[in-house]
C-alpha cells in the first residue's frame, strides 16, 4: 500500500449532503437488500498495512475469493480507495467497525 | 528470517519463536496496552486522542463530523474493549506452540495494532527499506521493530492461507 490517502481523502468532502434515511423512510423498510437507501463502504490507502493482510481480511470479513480480494486491495493501492461492501446504514457501520478492528482505514457515505 | 515461524497444521498454526521473540512481542503488547488504557478518552470523537493511537480509531464518516461524533460515540469503548481483548489473547498465547482459530485472528490484530502505533510513530512510508537499517544503532531500534513485527504478520498470514 503506498502513503497516498491523505492526498485523495479531500474528494470525500464533495459528497452532496443528503438527508437522514431514517427520518423520511419507514425503517422496517430498510435492509441490506433495499436499493434505495445504499450505503458505501470505502477502504483508504495506507503505507502501513501489507498487502497480504488486506487480501486476507477482504476474503475473513467478505467471503470474497482470493482473485476479487486481490482486485480490491489493487484497486485500494492504485486508486487511492476500492468500495468493498453495501447496505443499510446499519450493515455499514457494522462493516466499517469491523474493518477498524483490523486496523484497516474503512470510512462509509451514502453510495450516490 | 526465513518464513519458518508458522506452520500449517490442519485447522490449527504451529508457532516456532525464539524465546527473544516471545519477549520483545510480550514487552511491546504490554507498551501497548498501558498506552490504551492511559491514553485513549472513551468517546470524545478523536479529540484528545494520542497522536500514535489516531489509526486505531479512525473516523466513520469523513465528511459529516457530527454523525462521525455520534459513531465514535457509541462505538470507541466497544472498539478499545476488542482490542485489549485481542491483546490479551495474543499475550496469553505469546507461549503457545498452536493458535486456534481464535487465537490466529488476535495474533493477526495485535501485531497489526502494534505496528500501526509503530508506524504512524515513525511516519512510515510505504518504500522505507529494512536494509539500510543499522542493527547497532539505538536509534534505529523502533524501526527495525516495524520491520520485525510486518515480516512475522506476513509468515503469519502465508502459514493461515496456505
Amino acid at each position: 500500500m503506498s502513503p497516498t490517502a491523505p492526498t485523495v481523502a479531500p474528494r470525500l468532502a464533495n459528497a452532496p449532503a443528503v438527508a437522514d434515511p431514517e427520518v423520511v423512510r419507514d425503517p422496517t423498510s430498510e435492509d441490506e437488500h433495499s436499493t434505495d437507501v445504499p450505503w458505501v463502504v470505502l477502504v483508504w490507502n495506507d503505507p502501513i498495512n501489507l498487502m497480504s493482510y488486506v487480501v486476507y481480511v477482504f476474503q475473513k470479513l467478505f467471503g470474497y475469493s482470493e482473485a476479487k480480494a486481490t482486485e480490491l486491495m489493487l484497486d485500494v493501492h492504485n486508486k487511492g480507495r476500492a468500495a468493498v461492501a453495501w447496505g443499510s446504514r446499519e450493515k455499514a457501520e457494522l462493516d466499517v467497525f469491523r474493518l477498524h478492528e483490523y486496523g484497516l482505514w474503512a470510512t462509509m457515505q451514502k453510495d450516490n | 528470517m526465513s518464513g519458518t515461524r508458522f506452520g500449517a497444521r490442519g485447522s490449527l498454526v504451529s508457532v516456532h519463536l525464539a524465546d527473544w521473540e516471545r519477549r520483545l512481542l510480550s514487552d511491546m503488547v504490554g507498551e501497548l496496552r498501558s498506552n490504551l488504557l492511559d491514553h485513549t478518552p472513551a468517546r470524545d470523537g478523536g479529540d484528545g486522542l494520542d497522536p500514535s493511537l489516531r489509526r486505531l480509531f479512525p473516523p466513520a464518516y469523513l465528511s459529516d463530523p457530527d454523525r462521525d461524533a455520534e459513531y465514535q460515540r457509541l462505538m470507541r469503548d466497544e472498539l478499545l474493549a476488542e482490542r485489549l481483548d485481542h491483546l490479551d489473547l495474543l499475550d496469553g498465547a505469546l507461549a503457545a506452540d498452536h493458535l486456534d482459530d481464535e487465537q490466529i485472528t488476535a495474533w493477526m490484530q495485535g501485531l497489526n495494532e502494534l505496528r500501526l502505533v509503530l508506524g504512524t510513530q515513525l511516519d512510515i512510508s510505504e518504500e522505507d527499506d529494512p536494509a539500510e537499517i543499522d542493527p547497532h544503532d539505538p536509534a534505529q531500534r523502533p524501526r527495525l521493530r516495524y520491520h520485525y513485527l510486518g515480516g512475522l504478520l506476513a509468515e503469519l498470514i502465508d502459514a493461515t492461507t496456505a
